[in-house]
């Protein structure tokens, strides 16, 4: 995948996962699944943003 | 409680280390070692999104509406994945284009258009001034909540409005050029990040773990209480999924498009690539400063406090506690949050205000003595107009409303320009007639539905007659137009603001035509093509034209200084100037006033001021008519060369990938920058884990030497584990250096060539056995027959009486026999000695050995057989070194070439060798008088099975076998022959071999 195409996907995954129908899936538990999403989110770009640079 | 007197000046005590740590950056950047140059200060600085909305207003939108504060920090999240895409186009536009703010990039992208501009910036000001206001008012309510009561709250709030105005004006505008950067005031940005993100942790754990006993405590006891609904999202919750998507999308293009945000991520930017780092940086520093959140609302909520205060249970749960000290850091931590946002903002928005709003309207008096320094009067007035407007804001109209409230409006103003920035660079039939249209419908849709409704609220207008009647309307009430409800208030705001924005950009874009410089714009914000250089060949003006222009704006000293710098950078004086290179003048001299006064101002300037001949124009129009047709073909073949590039890229790296040789490639300092699958395979070091490491510490076993010559070499070695490697290492051309370096597994291959060898040696004794055979034979039968002579005498002594009586002839002849015996029992050990010898299994090792021993062993060997008696071989040596070899294999490779003599000379012969020194070789000439090779052929004669022998005489590996020992000895065997004339070989060993 290209540069862009990466980032754009990584970009459509946080939009899905921050939204209905996820936060209906963990609908109990919706503020622990938001933090640790959050938190998961942010380290797949730091990740990618270093293989990137790396390559 | 604190005295207000005393907390005003602690205030003030704060601010002066502000102006220091901001002074003191100054200086740093000053001798050239910038502490602000770097992704950690830039995340930092990019944390003035936090603002006072952040440090008390999320906490009262938990404790209300519950989850829904955390898309204010979300969006920007989101917006981080793709800001190495959008923000990186973002920030190379602006600085090649000296753009400097939100309403210049817009107004730029569409033919530089002076109105667009203007349009954005007065969305600008009315979306942001109540959210300056927001801050101010935060600033006041804090003072008089910390210092217990009203009486000179507002009198210090308007004093301290004034300070922070003072501070933007000295580290924002001492100097006219916008486009510059301000290390110190970036500087003291994040300082107050790093302020605001402890005070809020301090907080948040004096409540979490010292009002309750820690998360879980909170977060149960919430539970099980009447605000349980907080914790959760969709219907019946205070947050509809509809009305988060909406609040997420806000806040992506705040972080985007608020003028701070412009300021610090565009402006402020001093390396894109400090774009990679922040794109994790930033959203961590927004995750860490939201940890606390929940529990400081819910904390706030079950010790009693109301929905109404809890904007402020940050700063009213250490207060009511009686810890004075961490309330007052606490203060301190919401002002850092405050007044970095309104320092930046109006700075921003003064910026904004001057290039599109005033300059526009005092450049007529350019040429007024000391017009510089009255537009650099103006815009620090300017600056000090907008900071008061937020405080007028803050103490009229502002208490209406919550923090968040306020925030939100701003953010739905703001967002109003995603349809033209973005779209605009991306999709170049976007032009200024469907922008301005667009951000009008977007903005008229805007404040009818949420700001007609806040100013009933607020009850600066009356809810009667026409308003009372579109209220009470079913299709144009502002809380649910056309009649559609359901969306939430943001939500509802956001969907028809932007429908009607995006309906009209693209509809009247698609309209309409573009105008020639619109259509350049387009190019240079959608292409990134760049600037105008060579357009024309010809210009009517001259430096000191555009200098004397520059000098109306900016002041002789700086005009002077540009003229200077450009001339320096060509290397040329004033006068040497080419017509091009004016042009590549005007169009930076042009750049630098859009820093000063905004693109479309300086667009509209140079327009005029160097207006250009009929004939010029006319060139110009057909310049940009031919780029744009060429761009459209270029665009075509670069597509397709992109193609062909991506297919290549990734066909190469197959071939490498698939290589059964592990491949390596390493920079000057030795750091590995490839690492394929077979390396990875062979070492077992995983390419993640090797990149960017030393070879030499990766792999210590490889002979370090031969990485440090800067020329193509190769070399076998053996690991301590036992295993054999063929490494070879080749300098990069490219100038920047760095070697490739192939690593091949030879441990099988060695072993298979090893058993080779001593196949072929095993093969050279066979050949030789028939005639030793024969030598060996002769003595044994001379044993033999004196064995039995001896046996006969031995009989005749035993009839015989007496030892005296035995002859004196037996004796001799006993004696002699004997003598015989053992002299041929020596002969055979020597030659069976010989022949163990050479067929014990060989070492590897190399050692110095004398070529002159090697010689005579293999002579000795071949001596004995019998079929060699009419061949004279004649051996001569002369000051021959020792040379590193492995004694074993050279002898085989002489026993080969003797045998293959011996062969070429069937009847008899001479073969003779010699051997000597030849400068830096030692060279083995093997010289016979044999049948010779037939010169067809003789090119072939050291490939592997090839012999010119008759079937089952030879193998055809003797000779191969030979070429491949010398070449690993890194020496080198030729041959020189003619048919009937005999054949030559020589061999040439290096004498100082480090192999």
């Amino acid at each position: 995948m290209k540069n862009t195409e990466i980032w754009i996907f990584i970009f459509i995954l946080g939009l899905l996962g921050l939204n209905w129908p996820f936060l209906e899936v963990f609908h109990t538990e919706v503020t622990t699944y938001l933090f640790i999403f959050w938190l998961l989110f942010i380290g797949l770009i730091a990740y990618v943003s270093r293989k990137k640079l790396e390559s | 409680m604190f005295a207000p007197y005393n907390l005003f000046f602690i205030v003030l005590g704060y601010l002066m280390l502000l102006f220091a740590a901001a002074y003191y950056a100054e200086k740093k950047e000053k001798t050239g070692r910038s502490v602000v140059n770097n992704p950690y200060i830039y995340s930092l600085s990019l944390a003035v999104y936090c603002t006072s909305w952040t440090f008390y207003g999320s906490v009262g939108k938990a404790a209300t509406s519950g989850l829904s504060f955390l898309t204010t920090y979300l969006g920007p999240t989101l917006m981080a994945a793709i800001w190495l895409v959008v923000l990186k186009k973002v920030v190379r536009l602006a600085k090649a284009n000296r753009i400097t703010t939100v309403s210049d990039f817009i107004g730029s992208r569409y033919g530089k258009s002076l109105f667009l501009s203007a349009l954005v910036t007065m969305v600008a000001v009315v979306g942001i001034a109540p959210y300056i206001g927001l801050q101010i008012k935060a600033i006041i309510s804090t003072f008089t909540i910390i210092s217990g009561e009203t009486k000179g709250s507002a009198a210090a709030g308007l004093f301290i409005t004034f300070i922070l105005g003072i501070f933007a004006i000295i580290f924002g505008a001492r100097r006219l050029d916008s486009s510059e950067r301000h290390g110190g005031l970036v500087f003291a940005i994040a300082f107050e990040s790093i302020v605001k993100l402890i005070a809020f942790f301090a907080v948040g754990i004096f409540v979490t773990y010292g009002l309750f006993d820690g998360f879980g405590d909170i977060f149960d006891r919430i539970k099980n209480s009447e605000h349980s609904a907080l914790l959760f999202l969709g219907a019946g919750t205070g947050t509809h999924y509809f009305e988060w998507f909406a609040l997420l999308f806000l806040s992506m293009m705040a972080i985007m498009f608020l003028p701070r945000q412009f300021q610090m991520a565009v402006v402020e930017n001093y390396d894109e690539s400090h774009i990679t780092k922040a794109a994790w940086l930033f959203p961590l520093y927004l995750f860490l400063i939201n940890i606390f959140v929940l529990p400081i609302a819910f904390g706030g909520l079950l010790l009693g406090g109301t929905e109404k205060m809890a904007d402020y249970f940050v700063l009213t749960l250490p207060l009511n506690s009686g810890e004075k000290y961490l309330s007052l850091f606490v203060f301190i931590g919401g002002f850092s949050a405050a007044t970095g946002m309104v320092i930046v903002e109006a700075l921003a928005l003064s910026t904004m205000v001057m290039n599109s709003i005033i300059m526009p309207t005092i450049v007529k008096f350019h040429e007024a003595p000391r017009f510089p320094s009255v537009v650099l009067n103006i815009k620090r007035l300017v600056i000090l107009g907008v900071v008061f407007l937020g405080y007028l804001f803050a103490t009229s109209i502002g208490e209406f409303y919550s923090l968040v409230d306020i925030g939100l409006k701003s953010f739905e103003a703001v967002s109003l320009f995603a349809p033209a920035f973005l779209l605009g660079l991306y999709w170049k039939k976007g032009n200024k007639t469907g922008a301005i249209a667009g951000l009008s419908a977007g903005f008229i849709v805007w404040f009818y539905t949420l700001i007609i409704p806040a100013m009933v609220k607020a009850g600066v207008i009356d809810n009667s007659g026409i308003i009372a009647f579109l209220s009470n309307s079913e299709m144009l009430n502002p809380g649910s137009l056309f009649g559609v409800e359901g969306l939430g208030k943001w939500g509802h705001s956001l969907f028809w603001s932007m429908l009607f924005n995006l309906m009209f950009y693209v509809g009247v874009s698609v309209l309409t035509k573009q105008s020639k410089e619109e259509e350049m714009q387009s190019l240079i914000f959608v292409e990134s093509y760049e600037s105008r250089k060579g357009l024309a060949s010809s210009g009517s003006f001259r430096v000191n034209d555009i200098e004397g222009i520059l000098a109306q704006y900016l002041g002789r000293t700086d005009a002077r200084e540009a003229m200077q710098d450009f001339l320096s950078k060509k290397n040329k004086k004033q006068d040497e100037l080419t017509a091009k290179e004016l042009f590549e003048l005007r169009d930076e001299a042009e750049k630098i006033l859009s820093g000063a006064i905004g693109s479309s101002m300086a667009a509209i300037i140079f327009e005029n001021k160097l207006v250009l001949t009929e004939k010029e124009r006319g060139e110009l129009s057909e310049s940009i008519k031919h780029i744009a047709e060429s761009l459209r073909f270029s665009r075509q073949e670069l597509a397709e060369a992109n193609r062909q590039l991506s297919y290549l890229k990734e066909f190469s790296e197959n071939i490498i990938e698939s290589a059964p040789v592990g491949i390596a490639t390493i920079d000057s300092l030795l750091r590995v920058k490839y690492w394929n699958k077979e390396i990875e395979t062979i070492t077992g070091i995983k390419k993640i884990e090797a990149f960017n490491k030393s070879i030499i510490l990766l792999l210590p076993w490889i002979p370090g030497d031969i990485l440090l010559q800067n020329e193509p070499g190769e070399r076998s070695f053996q690991t301590p584990f036992h295993k054999t490697f063929k490494i070879n290492i080749s300098p990069f051309k490219d100038p920047s250096g760095g070697y490739v370096v192939i690593l091949e597994d030879i441990t099988e291959k060695k072993k298979m060539e090893e058993q080779l060898l001593q196949t072929s040696k095993l093969a050279g004794i066979g050949k030789l056995t028939a005639g030793i055979s024969h030598e060996i034979g002769n003595p044994l039968a001379s044993i033999s027959s004196l064995v039995q002579e001896l046996k006969a005498l031995s009989s005749d002594f035993g009839v015989q009486s007496s030892e005296s009586e035995v002859k004196k002839d037996d004796m001799e002849f006993i004696n002699t026999s004997l003598k015989t015996i053992n002299s041929h029992i020596e002969r055979i050990a020597k030659i069976v000695r010989s022949l163990g010898d050479f067929a014990r299994i060989s070492s590897v090792e190399k050692t110095a050995s004398n070529i002159s021993e090697i010689l005579d062993r293999t002579i000795n060997l071949v001596k004995y057989d019998k079929r060699f008696k009419n061949i004279e071989i004649a051996a001569e040596t002369k000051n021959i070194p020792d040379v590193v070899v492995n004694s074993d294999q050279i002898q085989q490779v002489f026993l080969n070439l003797i045998l293959n003599a011996f062969d070429a000379m069937p009847e008899d012969g001479r073969l003779n060798i010699a051997a000597r020194r030849e400068g830096n070789f030692v060279e083995i000439v093997f010289s016979d008088t044999g049948t010779g090779i037939d010169e067809s052929v003789i090119g072939r004669i050291f490939d592997p099975f090839f012999t010119s022998k008759p079937l089952g005489k030879g193998t055809g590996l003797g000779l191969s076998i030979c070429y491949g020992i010398i070449r690993e000895h890194n020496g080198t065997i030729t041959v020189k022959s003619k048919k009937g004339k005999g054949t030559t070989f020589v061999i040439r060993l290096p004498v100082n071999s480090n192999v």
